[in-house]
């Protein structure tokens, strides 16, 4: 009991000091800039390649909710296009008669901006097509996808592929 | 009554080499103090280090996405390995009819381990077909991504464009998607795997 007694500051005091130690070490990691890029680029990968995914894909059987679902999928100049462009664009799904399934064989974030919360990925894309009584081509795609961090998560903002043949 | 006593009172006072009379309020004995206050320090030693091993496990957390993938964080490094593995690929993936030396000789400096068989069998045609039609084949890296950077290794997604050009002058252009992974040594990154992605 004597022993404890008079351990029990030096103990107390040991234990504020890692306390605080430790304390500092987490307001560190999580004020660098390094620890946010790396969070932005996991972040930006995940919801880019479920949203690369979700924009090649479509089926004219099911042609508003799947417009519907790239509306979600999508944000800023993108959304504001496809919204400006639904009916011509459900239209061409319709004459279209194919069902497109997209698939990220591998992704990449390229850029991040932690300030913005904006960040590009590119992905290489596996495109299953399947016309109406035809049979099913697998062509493989390649796309640059602006994201941007809204309140509700990532979306893609830009969406387009990666030309061939214009390297200078 | 009261005059006399009030006298006396004042003597007592003015005589200095007296014994003082005992002061009103006792001194609080030390046992009983410390029996009551070393709780407190254990208390606090127990909220300490329970909030020590929070903040520990908390900051571990917050860096794990960094500690063992630094792409884009370390921007410097990941910039390098792009720049470094994006080259080899472009050099590997040409070829001239004229000088097939050249592509074998850039193929062993660049590649390593695995890589080597896989290039055989990505390449192994293209350059089969470059040799029987005098082709010049031209491969650029037109985008990269670093998926991870850990320390000396890297895996990268690079899109490549590669143009082949005849004797004639007939160009035709086609894309590439590989996804490489690479290791550093002395400075020098080189392929150790791929495959079309």
């Amino acid at each position: 009991m004597r022993i404890l007694a008079s351990l029990a500051p030096a103990v107390a005091v040991c234990a504020t000091a890692v306390a605080g130690w430790s304390g500092f070490t987490w307001w560190q990691a999580s004020h660098d800039d390094g620890v946010a890029r790396a969070v932005v680029r996991e972040e930006a990968l995940r919801a880019g390649r479920t949203a690369v995914a979700g924009l090649t894909t479509s089926d004219y059987r099911q042609a508003a909710p799947g417009y519907q679902h790239w509306l979600d999928l999508s944000g800023g100049a993108l959304h504001d296009e496809l919204a400006q462009d639904r009916p011509g664009s459900l239209d061409r799904i319709a004459q279209a008669k194919t069902v497109t399934t997209g698939k990220v064989t591998d992704a990449a974030v390229t850029e991040v901006d932690t300030g913005a919360g904006t960040a590009k990925l590119i992905a290489s894309v596996e495109l299953v097509v399947t016309p109406d009584g035809g049979d099913t081509v697998t062509k493989r795609n390649r796309f640059q996808a602006d994201l941007t961090r809204g309140p509700d998560g990532w979306r893609v903002t830009g969406l387009g592929q990666v030309p061939v043949g214009e390297a200078p | 009554m009261t005059v006399p006593t009030k006298k006396r009172a004042v003597k007592v006072a003015g005589r200095h080499h007296e014994p003082e009379p005992a002061p009103p309020t006792p001194v609080p004995v030390a046992g009983p103090r410390r029996r009551r206050i070393w709780p407190v320090f254990v208390a606090v030693a127990v909220v300490m280090s329970g909030l020590a091993g929070w903040f520990t496990l908390e900051g571990r957390s917050t860096n794990a996405v960094a500690a063992h993938n630094s792409a884009l964080s370390d921007v410097a490094g990941t910039a390098d390995a792009a720049k470094q593995i994006s080259a080899a690929l472009g050099t590997v993936f040409s070829y001239r009819y004229d000088d097939p030396a050249k592509s074998e000789r850039a193929a062993k400096d660049v590649l390593t381990g695995p890589a080597l068989s896989q290039y055989e069998q990505l390449f192994g045609q293209v350059r089969q077909l470059a040799a029987d039609q005098r082709l010049v084949v031209t491969s650029t890296a037109v985008a990269s991504g670093v998926k991870l950077l850990d320390g000396d290794r890297a895996a990268l997604l690079v899109f490549l464009d590669q143009t082949g050009t005849r004797g004639d002058g007939q160009r035709s252009t086609g894309a590439a998607q590989l996804s490489v992974t690479a290791e550093r040594v002395a400075g020098k990154w080189r392929v150790t795997g791929m495959s079309a992605a």
